[in-house]
């Protein structure tokens, strides 16, 4: 069998010549870059089997290079390097087409394991991954927008939960004698695990029906209410004061490490502003929050759409995510790539 | 007015649909029995005019789309020109094809309500509870938070 060819790129001198001395001597041929625009010259004049690369590089970093090397070699293979627990940039390597993320700091058990993976699977279009890089309301949201047909599997401590999404929505799941929504609601509690999703694969029933975004927000939920009880022992085993000013800049800064959210102003119902993670104008994205939310509650159920939950704002290129809590009204901006959906359903969590 | 109400209104999961001016008054409805009556929707008509109004006021940028999720559904609003248009979807509606068809739709209204020479609008029905003297709770509410809203940013 010809030898396998891997290209590593690190901006770190010793991360490259340590992954190019484990691969070696595992058998593989090994090129090693220190910059993006030196790999995308290499790999396009020489062929490799796969690109392992680093996330964050100066100049050309991992996303551009992933994306060069799609545009050049739509079927190629790259794995990204990723520090542990990072979640940011880790939708979109996804979505240019990354086939593995391995976090950092790396092992050579655990790279040579991958690479072996990823070399065995290619061209059977397998993602690989941790929920810790990735998490289940991110790879529902990615798949059900791209309407891929594909399996997910997700394991943890020994049990295994399928996921399968056909037409742009999730159409099936499993967990142990768990199947359709209660195996989602389930899977969603996972804060971390090896997960793997399979292309072209069909479900082999329909236990879910209904979208996706509605899908996610009844998991956000049932989480809030089985986390409800956890919250309010702490409350009572408390014996601190709470500075409510705190408690707003907590949320405010919580809110703003959602992925997808650029910016929160935390505003009370007179409409001060409480707290705010914003460049600019606070009071602006206040008075907009206060005047949307002070209505949205008496709009539902005139209307027979029931009580409100939570609404979205496009003013100009800003969108703003709005949600209320008993003390206050909560504005969050949006970039552009952002599902409202998903970020409404891990501010629930934060919330409450 | 009613053509494009009924179009919005065949895509899977689209409830019914009004557009109201400026203004808040109603121009044209297409909402089945059993989603509100013609005060709820007249109620609803002025609160959106309101909000959409007050937005205008405090935000530098055009308003695009107010969306709205409740517990059973969600409301819609695309704001073209000085009127409104208002989509009722069930949770379950394609609201990607919604947006399709209603951005199209909201700039066409947005075009009708500009052009319209005189006022013409769909009088509201009485509900037992509500005098038709009276004016709705909800409007009030929503009037004394922009105010409000409008005083803080003044």
């Amino acid at each position: 069998m010809a030898q396998k060819r891997v290209l590593v790129v690190d901006d770190e001198p010793n991360v490259v010549k340590t992954c190019k001395r484990i691969l070696q001597l595992e058998g593989f041929s090994v090129e090693g870059a220190s910059d993006g625009a030196s790999a995308i010259k290499l790999y396009r004049s020489e062929d490799f089997d796969l690109v392992v690369t680093d996330l964050k590089m100066p100049g050309m970093d991992g996303l551009k290079l992933l994306a060069a090397i799609r545009e050049h070699n739509p079927r190629a293979s790259v794995a990204i390097l990723t520090a542990y627990g990072t979640k940011e940039n880790v939708v979109e390597a996804l979505q240019l087409g990354a086939c593995e993320f391995l976090e950092k700091p790396l092992d050579a058990k655990t790279l040579v394991a991958a690479v072996r993976r990823i070399l065995e699977s290619k061209g059977g279009a397998v993602v690989q991954g941790n929920l810790r890089s990735l998490s289940l309301p991110n790879i529902v949201q990615i798949n059900c927008a791209e309407r891929n047909e594909a399996l997910l599997r997700i394991r943890q401590a020994g049990q295994e939960g399928k996921v399968y999404f056909a037409e742009g929505n999730v159409v099936h799941a499993a967990l142990g004698k768990k199947t359709g929504a209660d195996a989602v609601y389930e899977l969603l509690t996972w804060e971390e695990g090896e997960f793997e999703l399979q292309m072209g694969v069909s479900a082999p029933k329909r236990t879910i029906e209904g979208s996706w975004s509605g899908l996610l927000l009844e998991g956000a939920r049932r989480m809030d209410e089985g986390m409800a009880g956890l919250v309010d022992l702490e409350l009572l085993t408390d014996e601190t004061e709470v500075d409510g000013d705190q408690v707003a800049a907590n949320l405010a800064s919580a809110l703003k490490d959602i992925q997808g959210v650029t910016g929160v102003v935390v505003v009370a119902h007179d409409g001060s502003v409480v707290a705010h993670e914003l460049d600019d104008a606070p009071g602006n994205r206040g008075s907009i929050a206060v005047l949307v939310l002070g209505a949205a509650g008496q709009l539902g159920k005139p209307l027979s759409l029931g009580s409100f939950s939570w609404g979205t704002v496009a003013l100009g290129k800003e969108k703003m995510l709005l949600m209320e809590r008993p003390d206050y009204f909560v504005g969050m901006l949006l970039n552009q790539r952002a599902s409202a959906a998903n970020v409404a359903a891990s501010a629930k969590q934060a919330l409450h | 007015m009613d053509s494009i109400l009924s179009d919005i209104n065949a895509i899977y999961g689209v409830i019914g649909s009004f557009v109201c001016d400026g203004d808040g008054a109603l121009l044209a409805v297409a909402v089945p029995p059993g989603s509100g009556n013609g005060t709820a929707q007249g109620c609803a008509a002025s609160s959106v005019a309101q909000i959409v109004t007050g937005l205008k006021s405090v935000s530098l940028s055009d308003v695009g789309e107010v969306d709205l999720h409740c517990s059973n559904g969600r409301l819609v609003v695309k704001v073209s020109g000085s009127g409104c248009l208002c989509i009722l979807c069930a949770p379950h509606a394609d609201v990607s094809q919604v947006n399709l068809t209603a951005n199209v739709a909201a700039r066409k209204l947005g075009r009708m309500i500009k052009e319209l020479p005189k006022r013409k609008t769909i009088p509201e029905q009485s509900s037992p509870e509500q005098g038709p003297g009276r004016e709705p709770a909800m409007a009030q509410s929503t009037e004394g938070i922009l105010e409000k809203v409008l005083d803080l940013w003044t």
